[in-house]
């Protein structure tokens, strides 16, 4: 079977800005939307090579959706000007309480380098 | 509802704690953990970025009128702000060190004299005239036809 339907990576490659990568917060109990308003996230990227964490994110928060736990990984320039290979993203979540959560499932990325 | 595998064996562990305490293990049955979150992912473009930018414009010379609220039945005085350019100079001084190196002149005048005695013979001169000779007189010939005197007077002067 063809690895790219079983492996559920999210393929990007190197020194792109895209794709955005649109992430929708549940409460794994109770399915509601994570209500966002006023909190911030941040993905961190770890790399499976080295272990080092090489990117930390801040993630976009829309406020018209922020109650629909919606946030989106908008990369910036450089972002994944990273070596080739397997990702691990972690989205950390600091709501206006100050309470700090952390996503326990991982993001999978997978970069290859561009040809040009 | 799903359960999460890591929320059931929490509860398995604090089912096991409660028992070594010997409490009832239905008393936890309606624990509830924590709440989990997960999420759903979408690729695409959702948001286009674009770079905020403001530039605001002074010109030096010109009138900038800022509106004021004027009570009803009250003359509204213009405000306006003229900005003009401040002027200012900064005198900056500013002088290197050179070191000027010349020989300086100098002559000193010195005159000196050595006393010398020089002692000499004064001189004097003595007026003295002598006269000697001979005196021959003769009117008869030509005075040298005789060889000696002859005739009229000769004699011999000192």
């Amino acid at each position: 079977m063809d690895p790219r339907i079983t492996d559920n990576r999210i393929r990007l490659v190197r020194k792109d800005t895209g794709p955005q990568v649109q992430l929708t917060l549940t409460d794994d109990a109770t399915g509601a939307a994570v209500n966002l308003s006023g909190a911030t996230a941040t993905l961190h990227l770890k790399s499976l090579t080295t272990g080092t964490t090489v990117l930390s994110r801040a993630l976009t928060i829309p406020p018209s959706t922020a109650s629909q736990g919606v946030a989106v990984i908008v990369w910036s320039t450089g972002d994944l000007d990273q070596t080739p290979g397997d990702y691990d993203g972690e989205v950390e979540i600091v709501f206006t309480s100050g309470m700090r959560q952390t996503v326990y499932d991982v993001l999978k990325f997978r970069i290859r380098d561009e040809f040009a | 509802m799903r359960i999460d595998p890591r929320t059931t064996r929490i509860r398995a562990a604090i089912k096991a704690a409660a028992v070594r305490l010997g409490i009832s293990a239905g008393t936890f049955r309606a624990v509830t953990v924590v709440s989990y979150i997960r999420f759903r992912v979408a690729l695409g473009e959702f948001f286009k970025v674009q770079p905020l930018s403001d530039s605001a414009r002074v010109s030096e010379g010109e009138n900038y009128f800022a509106e004021d609220y004027v009570e009803p039945g009250y003359v509204a005085v213009p405000f306006y702000i003229n900005f003009s350019k401040v002027l200012s100079d900064l005198a900056v001084s500013a002088d290197a060190a050179a070191l000027s190196l010349s020989r300086a002149t100098s002559d000193t005048a010195s005159l000196t004299d050595a006393v010398a005695l020089a002692p000499r013979l004064g001189i004097i001169d003595q007026a003295a005239a002598s006269d000697s000779g001979s005196l021959r007189m003769q009117d008869y010939c030509d005075f040298t036809y005789f060889a000696e005197d002859y005739v009229g007077e000769s004699r011999v002067f000192t």
